[in-house]
């Protein structure tokens, strides 16, 4: 990779700011060691994904509308990790691409505050943004810390490669595998890479979102994998959150800590356990950490 | 339509790739817009730049050219003389204060007859958004550019 | 223009083509419409002007002199304008008096609104009737074809073409690009809905292609292009591969393949078997030969300076096969005892293994046979001749020119200054690293052979060059390099202090001795290494090895330093040598250096160290070891020789001969190139030996040497699903006894050197080791063979390519290539065919059979993410899989399909007798292959998930083996094949046939016929059928003998043409030149093709071209503008 520092705007979107603090935590600081700079972008709102856009489809592309024309100013790649807002926004271009009358109408929507979007803007998940314009190579080269021992399993969730394939797979996706690889990882190959982890069912119809989670987890442990690595702050939720729920309903024998890909590739490139928030995590990270990179790990 | 005016469009089609294919389109019963006249040669190298000026000067709106795609002349390189002959032609057109817009030129082998329809329909689009052509009025407008050039010392 | 029939008296002929055209054309309004236009006297309109009756209409207006000209509106001229020209004619006018309107293609069918079609209608004809008026009587020309075919591609339908039109009795060319005919048939096993077995059927098929007389059979050729050779025949070039097995002498015995150490997946199995690198396809192969997959050099020995055929002995070592692989080492290395212990192996640094773990351990293979054979002789020259070489230097460079000579017969005399020969092998290597009794046996080895060698002699001081001049016939020089580099730092000349090849010398020839407790080495090269682990068991307590740059950029080999670090050497990085501290009599009693930091890269690539001023520090010792490298340093002697020397005290050489300034006299190694490694000083000897022999036998001595010493070669190899397995550590011994001498290294027992030596991936896949020559009876092995290109001239041109099958990689959904038990169709054929890989037995990888197969249609097809079209064939080779899983096991079978297309004779009985015998059909696409199990009873299994769209559920059906009814696709160079053919494809990259319906074999050059599933997917019979098709229009075509062409051909207007000469260099044929008597361009007729591209580029108009002339477009022009 060129040591020219690449620019991008970012849309973090509401759960890195709630539910998922240490995707953002550990998503900036890598970042920014791989010499990828993101500029947040500014008055940005919620993308309308989930709840809105199963009330008002409108109203949703409406939302997303406003974050790209927003975001078409600023003249770089957009930049979304929650795989929610990166299908809403991506949904959202296709729609105002190929739908005339969603494009009329969100185009008053717009207009009418003053805004314009000429579908200008490429929205790309961090995963694909890491992998393409910093490259496995350079990644392997910059590996201070080989995760050796970590049996990873990718879990990409529902969204990032699905419906809009546009770096991956949509059923059987492997850049993640490969980016885990590249930091020395054991990579679990399992074919629920992509299999639904309830969403925000999870929260209302409990024991389907249990049962689905269930059988990620008890997957994930059966391929031998200790730890499981996400791309989505919702599956990172449910599969971490209701853990000990399913445990007990399922009489699971073991638990499998559930982080985010941006966490272990922080830990690979020699930061902190602290600096990539690993704290936050419900099912506690720390007894793998210990036995694997041993006392306090080094600094960057 | 609100007017009556209907675009005139000649299409010269070579009888290997392009003229096939409108037969195909014809076969597989695309419909299309009825303003293109196909007028068949053996190669799209046959087609006279005076052919295109003649349909011009004899009240066509529109000029279509069609040939094989590059690499598959049946006479191995025709396509490739017709489009510089028509490169050329599009700077004649425009001196002569005809819109270049109203020639095209496409290539469309023997199994794209969905090319041709498509082809024929932005065609007729594209000489309806023109409106007709009047030759006069062309003849002045490239007089006037004459001048202009004339003014600045420029001779064509 | 002058009248030619009088003055026009047009007919004009709608037709309705029933509801065709006027459903959509206002037929009456239209012919009331041309009955005004000029010259029509008759305008009529019929049902079907093609039928007899419609034709008659035109031929009764004809004679009773109606009508002298004629226009048809009706469908395409593609379509009947030969219809209605032979109407035309047959009423007594010349047929050219005609014109097509075509008012259904290109009006009625794609028209929407009736009055537009009407009117458009009108345009077409006004045109027509205004062309035809000016339209002139013209006669055909004939032009001969040539009575030979070729029929590219030689599966069932190639095979059934070429047997029809031989039958006929005419030549035919069969070009298959595979080493047998047969293509896809021959790997079913039963073909659907008969169930006759494939084989049966086809192999005396094949066998009557063999022996056909009027056959010439080329397989394991393509045609590598196609030109014009007249109007109307073809000049087609055809590669024959080389197979590098004789086909007229091989007689298909298969002991080659027995001998054959190298085993591949087979392509015939579908990679389900493995086949040999000589191999046949499968046993009734058509011809029955061998052929040898070779990629060429593989890349380790492309590395090698002297192009050792590594790949060979690693694969003969896999097999056991030890005697073998020395006879192979020994074909290019006389000294492999010592290349196997201490070559810096630039073979292993080129091995593609490395892309996926780690190289092979090249060297430690090769030692590894040597040491099994100690007492192995080197081969004994073919010849003997009269001529003597002198040899100045007993060293790797000097060994390997006189063993070079030696074989060619020449008796070579080595010059030796030591006592001892070897050079720097014996002087500057340790003994730990390469025992002395292996050199002495090498070398005792080289004199057996007749090679002399007297030591203690040095050049320009015992014997002078003008000895050797006057008694040999040639001299080679390779006295090496072995003067020390000075560190030029103060200090230096204390005592102790050591030059590392002075040092190493010195314990070599004299026997170790104690130079210091602390010993400071100097330098990161492999002779640093080589002086401190020799220091250490020289009884030095502390060695410590001092480089001013860091590990990353040590010269030396990383193993060497690894095991020196092992046995307790300590480095210091980044420390250069400022001055050495000490006095005459207390010698040497420190080192002070400066910290050094990388700093931009140097000539070398390497990052250049950089003094930090101020930084100085010392270190203390007893003893120090300069060994920053070495130089010839010959220019004295060179000077005393009146030999030519470089700036850097080398000798001067051509680089090609390495001859010197003076005539027979070369010179290679350390001591023209500087410091260099061993492999590459026999590199030297061997080039010398051959320049020597070219000049004794007065040849050219530069000719042809491009490819003597290391080149790179790369190869696609895929390397995907190879299973890590790291290099082998080769055994040593224990460190206690790291204090002696004795060897470091123990070499490989058997058991690791097969391992190890299993590891190779077979780069080139024919390994070269030439055992099948061995046992090759006929001798019909050739490895020398190349490429040849056929010429052929032929009439008619048959394409049946086939197709291939989809790959269900790229559907992931599958499961294929992830889990076992996912087969494709094909793979499965296999597997049930009784000579397959099974033996015809249904197994799963674990080798037991499957309880439930499920049978997945559509793969690859229907879908639009990969195929849009049904590709014909699965839903019943599925049912036909179903029939076989349920004749030769118990399991239960699942078909997943769409929908079911039985059409077709006996298909939909077939259909009922499947379901019959218990077949489940399940009617959906299915989701997902898992191996997810969510109950015990999934446990283990592959499990199909699928929405039942008749019980409108979803199911998640366990089974053990899954078959993926993957669709066919053109194949992979289709786009270029057609190119070469000058034909079109349909979008899916199907051959186009001229007309669906009407032409379904012909394309849209005249002369060349498609058949098969290039045309599309089909089955055996339709297949068979076209075949027999294509081979009915070729027939025709050359049985008449002769084609009568379009008169469209271009010609002059003598008294036009100004003779500009615009229009010759246009023509693509050349049948355009230039008269000087007549001043003016003329047209060869016979070369004429008709594009008319000339006739556009003409100023004067004097170009003209038949049915086509300036005057006739514009009319047309005119016409259809005059009424739009």
């Amino acid at each position: 990779m060129n040591s020219t520092v690449k620019e991008y705007t970012y849309y973090p979107g509401c759960s890195v700011r709630t539910t998922a603090k240490h995707y953002e935590e550990s998503l900036l600081r890598v970042f920014d060691a791989l010499g990828l700079k993101l500029y947040e972008l500014e008055d940005w709102n919620c993308c309308g994904a989930t709840l809105c856009s199963s009330v008002s489809r409108l109203t949703s592309y409406a939302l997303s509308a406003r974050n790209l024309s927003r975001a078409e100013r600023q003249g770089r790649d957009l930049v979304a990790p929650c795989s929610a807002c990166y299908l809403a926004l991506n949904k959202t271009k296709d729609y105002l691409a190929h739908d005339e009358e969603v494009r009329q109408k969100v185009g008053r929507a717009l207009a009418a505050v003053g805004l314009k979007y000429t579908g200008g803007v490429r929205v790309r998940h961090p995963l694909e943004v890491i992998i393409t314009d910093v490259g496995l190579e350079e990644i392997k080269k910059r590996v201070k810390r080989p995760l050796e021992g970590f049996k990873v399993a990718s879990y990409y969730g529902c969204q990032t490669t699905r419906p809009y394939k546009e770096f991956d797979d949509p059923f059987y996706p492997e850049t993640l595998d490969k980016l885990m690889a590249a930091l020395g990882a054991e990579v679990v190959d399992w074919s629920l890479k992509t299999r639904c982890c309830g969403g925000s069912v999870t929260g209302l119809v409990e024991e389907v979102g249990l049962r689905l989670n269930y059988i990620l987890l008890n997957e994930a442990h059966k391929r031998g994998a200790n730890v499981i690595a996400t791309t989505c702050p919702l599956c990172q939720f449910n599969l971490d959150c209701y853990q000990s729920k399913i445990i007990k309903r399922y009489d699971l024998g073991f638990s499998v800590p559930v982080v985010f890909f941006t966490q272990l590739l922080g830990l690979a490139l020699g930061m902190s356990e602290k600096e990539l928030g690993f704290a936050r995590v419900m099912v506690p990270m720390q007894p793998l950490l210990r036995s694997l990179i041993g006392g306090e790990p080094i600094r960057a | 339509m609100s007017n009556d005016w209907e675009p005139k469009i000649v299409a010269f089609f070579c009888t290997w790739c392009t003229y096939t294919a409108a037969d195909l389109a014809g076969i597989s019963r695309m419909t299309y817009a009825p303003n293109g006249r196909i007028v068949r040669v053996m190669c799209s190298g046959r087609i006279d730049p005076q052919f295109v000026l003649k349909a011009f000067a004899d009240g066509a709106d529109g000029v279509l050219i069609g040939g094989c795609h590059p690499g598959d002349c049946h006479y191995q390189a025709g396509n490739y003389k017709a489009l510089r002959r028509y490169t050329l032609l599009k700077r004649v057109l425009t001196e002569m204060g005809i819109e270049p817009e109203r020639l095209r030129l496409e290539w469309i082998s023997a199994s794209e007859g969905d090319r041709v329809q498509k082809v024929m329909n932005e065609m007729a689009e594209q000489v309806r958004r023109l409106g007709p052509l009047h030759l006069e009025k062309a003849s002045r407008r490239a007089q006037v550019k004459e001048k202009e050039r004339e003014a600045v010392g420029v001779r064509s | 223009m002058p009248e030619t029939n009088g003055a026009p008296k047009i007919g004009v002929y709608v037709c309705h083509c029933g509801v065709n055209i006027a459903a959509k054309v206002n037929v009456s309004e239209v012919v009331e419409f041309a009955q005004k236009l000029p010259f029509v006297t008759v305008a009529r309109e019929y049902k079907f002007m093609c039928s007899d009756p419609g034709q008659e209409l035109i031929q009764q207006d004809l004679r009773e002199g109606k009508v002298n000209r004629v226009v048809v509106a009706s469908c395409s001229p593609l379509m009947h304008e030969a219809t209605f020209r032979r109407a035309t004619a047959e009423g007594g006018q010349n047929p050219f008096f005609f014109q097509m309107a075509n008012i259904r293609e290109h009006v009625s069918w794609v028209t929407e609104d009736e009055r537009d079609a009407t009117e458009k209608a009108k345009a077409l004809i006004a045109a027509a009737v205004r062309r035809v008026a000016v339209h002139q009587p013209l006669e055909r020309k004939r032009v001969p074809v040539h009575p030979h075919v070729l029929v590219v591609g030689a599966g069932i339908a190639g095979i059934e073409a070429a047997l029809k039109i031989a039958d006929a009795g005419k030549k035919v060319y069969l070009v298959e690009r595979e080493p047998t005919i047969g293509g896809h048939m021959a790997k079913f096993d039963k073909t659907f809905p008969t169930l006759d077995c494939a084989a049966c059927i086809l192999t005396p098929k094949m066998t009557q292609v063999r022996a056909h007389p009027n056959i010439e059979l080329l397989t394991y050729s393509e045609v590598e292009s196609v030109e014009p050779y007249d109007l109307r025949n073809f000049k087609v070039r055809i590669r024959r591969k080389a197979r590098y097995v004789n086909e007229d002498t091989c007689t298909g015995c298969g002991l080659c393949a027995d001998v054959c150490p190298v085993t591949v997946p087979s392509e015939f199995d579908e990679g389900l078997g493995t086949r040999k690198a000589i191999y046949r396809p499968f046993p009734q192969a058509v011809p029955n030969v061998f052929t040898i997959s070779r990629r060429g050099t593989p890349p380790c020995q492309a590395a090698c300076s002297i192009h050792q055929n590594a790949q060979g002995y690693i694969t003969l070592i896999a097999q056991g096969k030890f005697k073998e692989a020395l006879e192979v080492i020994l074909r290019d290395n006389p000294l492999p005892s010592i290349c196997g212990r201490i070559c810096t192996h630039p073979c292993t640094l080129n091995c593609t293994r490395a892309t996926v773990d780690e190289p092979l351990n090249i060297p430690g293979l090769k030692r590894f046979v040597t040491d099994l054979f100690p007492d192995y002789k080197l081969p004994q020259p073919k010849a003997n001749r009269s001529e003597r070489i002198a040899i100045v230097g007993s060293g790797p460079a000097g060994l390997m020119c006189a063993y070079e000579l030696r074989q060619r017969g020449y008796w070579p005399t080595i010059y030796e200054a030591q006592p001892v020969p070897g050079g720097m092998l014996a002087l500057g290597i340790p003994a730990f690293r390469l025992p002395r009794d292996v050199i002495t046996k090498e070398i005792n080895r080289l004199k057996e052979i007749g090679i002399e060698i007297k030591t203690n002699t040095p050049l320009g001081k015992a014997i002078t060059l003008e000895q050797l001049r006057k008694h040999y016939a040639a001299v080679f020089i390779g006295i090496g390099a072995h003067v020390e580099r000075k560190l030029k730092i103060p200090g230096e000349d204390l005592p102790n202090v050591w030059g590392g090849i002075e040092f190493l010398r010195r314990v070599n020839l004299e026997g170790p001795f104690k130079l210091g407790e602390k010993v400071l080495v100097i330098g990161g090269g492999n002779s640093a290494i080589d002086a401190a682990r020799t220091a250490l068991r020289c009884g030095a307590k502390e060695v410590t090895i001092v480089y001013r740059r860091t590990r990353a950029e040590m010269p030396a080999d990383p193993k060497e330093i690894a095991a020196a670090e092992e046995e307790g050497v300590t480095m210091i990085f980044l420390a250069a040598p400022k001055t050495i501290l000490g006095s005459k009599e207390t010698g040497v009693t420190g080192l002070e250096c400066l910290r050094m930091k990388l700093g931009a890269p140097d000539a070398s690539g390497r990052p250049a160290p950089e003094p930090i001023p101020g930084s100085e520090f010392v270190l203390s010792c007893d003893a120090i070891i300069a060994t920053i490298g070495q130089v010839p340093d010959i220019a004295s002697l060179g000077e005393q020789l009146g030999i030519e020397t470089t700036k850097w005290g080398t000798f001067k050489v051509d680089g090609v001969t390495l001859e010197t300034n003076v005539p027979g006299v070369f010179a290679g190694g350390d001591c023209v190139t500087g410091p260099d490694v061993v492999v590459n000083a026999m590199y030297a000897g061997k080039k010398a030996a051959i320049s020597i022999d070219r000049y004794l036998n007065k040849l050219d001595m530069r000719a042809g040497r491009e490819l003597e010493g290391p080149y790179r070669t790369e190869y696609a190899i895929d390397t995907s699903g190879t299973p890590v397995q790291k290099q082998i550590p080769m055994p040593a011994i224990e460190l206690g006894r790291r204090r002696t001498f004795d060897e470091v290294h123990t070499g490989y027992t058997q058991e690791l050197a097969i391992a190890e030596a299993k590891r190779c991936l077979d780069c080139a896949i024919c390994c070269d080791c030439r055992l099948c020559s061995t046992v090759c009876e006929p001798k019909a092995i050739n490895y020398e063979m190349k490429d040849k290109i056929e010429e052929i001239v032929v009439g008619a041109i048959i394409l049946a390519t086939g197709f291939k099958t989809f790959d269900p990689r790229r559907a992931p959904y599958t499961g294929y290539g992830r889990y076992d038990n996912v087969l494709t169709a094909l793979e499965f054929e296999r597997m049930v065919n009784s000579a397959g890989p099974t033996g015809g037995k249904i197994l799963l990888k674990n080798g037991k059979e499957p309880k439930s197969i499920g049978i997945i249609h559509c793969v690859g097809s229907r879908d639009k993410r990969f195929n849009p079209y049904c590709s014909r064939v699965c839903c019943m080779y599925s049912l036909k899989f179903a029939h076989l899983v349920k004749e030769r096991t118990k399991a239960e079978v699942y078909n997943f399909y769409i929908d079911l297309r039985a059409f077709g004779k006996g298909y939909e009985e077939f259909y009922n007798r499947v379901l019959s015998e218990g077949a489940r059909l399940i009617r959906g696409n299915i989701g997902e292959v898992t191996d997810v199990a969510l109950s015990p009873e999934e446990e283990g299994k592959l499990i199909i998930r699928v929405e039942d769209t008749l019980a409108g559920v979803v199911r998640r059906i366990p089974v053990d083996m899954v078959i993926l009814a993957t669709g066919l696709e053109p194949q992979a160079d289709a786009e270029e094949v057609r190119r070469k053919f000058s034909i079109s494809c349909s979008k899916e990259g199907w051959f186009l046939e001229r007309h669906p319906k009407l032409a379904p074999v012909s394309t849209f050059t005249d002369g060349v016929f498609i058949a098969g599933t290039c045309q599309g997917p089909k089955d055996i019979p339709d297949a068979v059928a076209q075949a027999g098709a294509a081979a009915a229009e070729a027939l025709a075509l050359i049985d008449r003998g002769f084609v009568e062409l379009e008169p469209n051909t271009a010609f002059i207007q003598e008294e036009l043409c100004s003779g500009c000469k615009t229009c010759i260099p246009l023509c693509p044929f050349n049948a355009i030149s230039f008269t000087s008597e007549k001043g003016i361009a003329v047209i060869n007729e016979a070369l004429c093709k008709g594009c008319g591209t000339c006739v556009a580029a003409c100023p004067s108009g004097a170009a003209q071209q038949h049915l086509f002339t300036d005057e006739q477009i514009y009319e047309e022009i005119e016409g259809v503008l005059s009424y739009v």
